[in-house]
């Protein structure tokens, strides 16, 4: 474990840094909050207005608890290093980074993971946590095993939106539009991670899209698994699926990695 | 300690040409456009030697620094600093370096100093007793106290850079390269880096490499200077040395009531060639630039001002920054 010491340490300091932001952090969690609840007011409005009481299966409380979880989910795995990759990537500074003891990779993991910690769990962790046993009202069961692989299946599901971000970050340095990339990316996960509209709900050509994408590996197996809606054998294979992910992901992280490396180190003087 | 040979670094760059046509130009088929940023250079360091790394803008230090840090990997030669290949074994090469890049800090912006230098203290795994007498030390020559509760986004640029330079210092590297490290300092932030240098090189016998374009950093602190320009090392020897040899110019600058006459020839009156003594004129300013064991300044100023009115005149000593000026110019070193 004492080779972790040196990445605790780069842990320690983001999460330091987003301490001397914390104003910044708490009116992003609350802007995080205000769009949740308009989410759960479309929903109510969406089955006021509809005919039968399920659906896909879902009642409207049903949906309402899924939207908690999901969103708790989403802030749980949390990775984005494209503002960590872009500082370094633009003027140079990555050389500050690897005239350090350390696995690039690995420390912006840690990074990500210890401003992770502030924004995420110190605020939305007890948030969600009280929104979600208020909205439970005995809808769905959590039984201590359907916790405990939610719990391992949101452990990969971080991996997963860490790597395929990293990737995804590296991508728009190739193209030189930082900022209109990053958004895309946004949008892109937003939409194929479920936490808009379960995966279910899509028509079958845009959950045939989804099924090849890494994201709904991120939340929405996690939160399926946690509400009983994925049970037995499936629950197997989906997870069996998000390990393929990590692993696949994390070979291609590195690949890619190397290969901007060698791009990003010639700016700067 | 540090072994270079014949390694050189070409960069491949894509030309892009002007406006919206250009861009989509090269968008398709982009002109490449390979630089030799270093070219076939080779040289050893000893350890506990301080080495003067100089050369214009764009000659190649930089980019030799990055290879030597393991940042960049050459495109052809080898590199072996303290028995490793810098490039393949970044990681353990970093364990023995210690790195000062002027332009830029290993510091965190919003943390205080005090705060940066312990999480370094855990990035480098440095026992806390070693820590706190690196520490003391530091403050004792570099007054790093003073300022060490402030973030470090609020340290003026002499103080950035005295904590910048104790950071790399912290895990007691074997090697410390310095690029630029004084640059757009103070009189007095300069002599207390240049302190700090000196003693850990006294001290713990560090290797050190400097880049600079300060020569006073390298009077001070170097015996051995490598000279670098357009990719190429055109000297590799003492200091002293190349001063022996262009210090022997002096020049006099004489500033003239009326302009000069260009048409009197200077060279037939001294009987000397353009190798012992160059002159040049421009309107009321006359230089002759000389080699002082030949001729003299008396010999010379009686004849100028036989022949017209001198308002004022200066004798200047070549400095080592006209030196290099020299050498720059003529782009190889004549010994």
């Amino acid at each position: 474990m004492s080779r972790l010491r040196p990445y605790l340490a780069f842990m320690r300091a983001s999460f330091s840094m987003n301490l001397a932001y914390r104003m910044h952090i708490v009116f992003w969690i609350f802007s995080d909050f205000i769009q949740i609840g308009l989410m759960l007011l479309v929903w109510v409005a969406v089955y006021q207005n509809s005919d039968s009481a399920l659906i896909y299966g879902f009642s409207l409380n049903q949906i309402l608890i899924y939207n908690l979880i999901v969103n708790m989910s989403a802030s749980f795995t949390r990775m984005n290093p494209v503002w960590d990759i872009a500082e370094d990537y633009y003027d140079g500074r990555v050389a500050m980074s690897l005239i350090k003891p350390t696995r690039y990779i690995t420390q912006i993991f840690f990074q990500n993971l210890g401003s992770n910690i502030f924004g995420n769990i110190l605020i939305s962790l007890p948030l969600s946590i009280a929104l979600v046993v208020l909205g439970i009202n005995h809808q769905i069961d959590i039984t201590l095993l359907s916790l405990a692989l939610y719990v391992l299946s949101l452990g990969m599901g971080l991996f997963i939106s860490f790597y395929a971000n990293f990737i995804f970050a590296n991508l728009v340095f190739y193209t030189d539009a930082t900022f209109g990339m990053f958004q895309l990316n946004e949008a892109i996960v937003r939409i194929f991670s479920g936490s808009l509209i379960p995966l279910v709900f899509f028509p079958g050509w845009l959950k045939l899209i989804a099924d090849f994408l890494p994201y709904g590996s991120i939340q929405y197996i996690p939160t399926m698994i946690l509400m009983g809606r994925i049970t037995g054998t499936e629950i197997v294979l989906r997870m069996l699926i998000q390990l393929a992910w990590v692993l696949g992901l994390a070979l291609s992280a590195h690949m890619l990695w190397n290969h901007s490396l060698r791009r990003m180190k010639v700016h700067g003087g | 300690m540090i072994e270079v040979r014949h390694v050189t670094k070409t960069f491949v760059k894509y030309e892009k040409e002007k406006g919206l046509l250009g861009m989509l130009k090269a968008f398709f088929n982009a002109r490449k456009v390979i630089t030799k940023a270093v070219d076939d250079i080779s040289f050893s360091v000893k350890q506990g030697e301080v080495v003067g790394y100089i050369g214009a803008n764009g000659a190649g230090k930089s980019t030799t620094i990055k290879m030597l840090t393991g940042i960049v990997t050459p495109t052809s030669g080898e590199i072996l600093v303290n028995g490793l290949v810098p490039y393949q074994k970044r990681v353990e090469n970093a364990r023995n370096i210690g790195v000062v890049f002027g332009q830029r800090t290993q510091l965190w912006w919003d943390l205080p100093l005090g705060e940066s230098f312990s999480i370094l203290k855990e990035i480098y795994e440095i026992p806390t007793e070693v820590y706190n007498q690196r520490l003391a030390l530091f403050d004792s020559i570099l007054d790093i106290n003073s300022f060490i509760k402030s973030p470090v986004r609020t340290l003026s640029l002499g103080q950035r850079m005295r904590a910048d330079i104790a950071a790399s210092l912290l895990h007691n590297p074997k090697v410390l390269y310095l690029d630029e490290p004084t640059i757009g300092l103070d009189v007095s932030a300069k002599k207390k880096m240049r302190e700090a240098i000196k003693k850990m090189n006294q001290e713990f016998n560090t290797t050190v490499i400097l880049t600079t374009h300060d020569l006073d950093d390298i009077e001070e602190l170097c015996q051995r200077i490598m000279i670098i320009d357009a990719g190429k090392i055109i000297y590799d020897g003492q200091l002293s040395e190349i001063k022996d040899k262009y210090g022997a110019s002096r020049k006099i600058v004489f500033e003239l009531k009326d302009a000069w006459d260009n048409q009197i020839d200077l060279y037939s009156i001294f009987k000397v060639d353009q190798t012992v003594m160059q002159v040049k004129a421009d309107e009321n300013k006359l230089e002759i630039s000389f080699d002082k064991h030949i001729m003299n300044v008396a010999q010379i100023s009686q004849v100028i001002l036989q022949m017209t009115e001198v308002n004022d005149l200066a004798i200047l000593d070549a400095d080592i920054e006209t030196i290099v000026m020299k050498i720059y110019s003529e782009g190889k070193v004549n010994l």
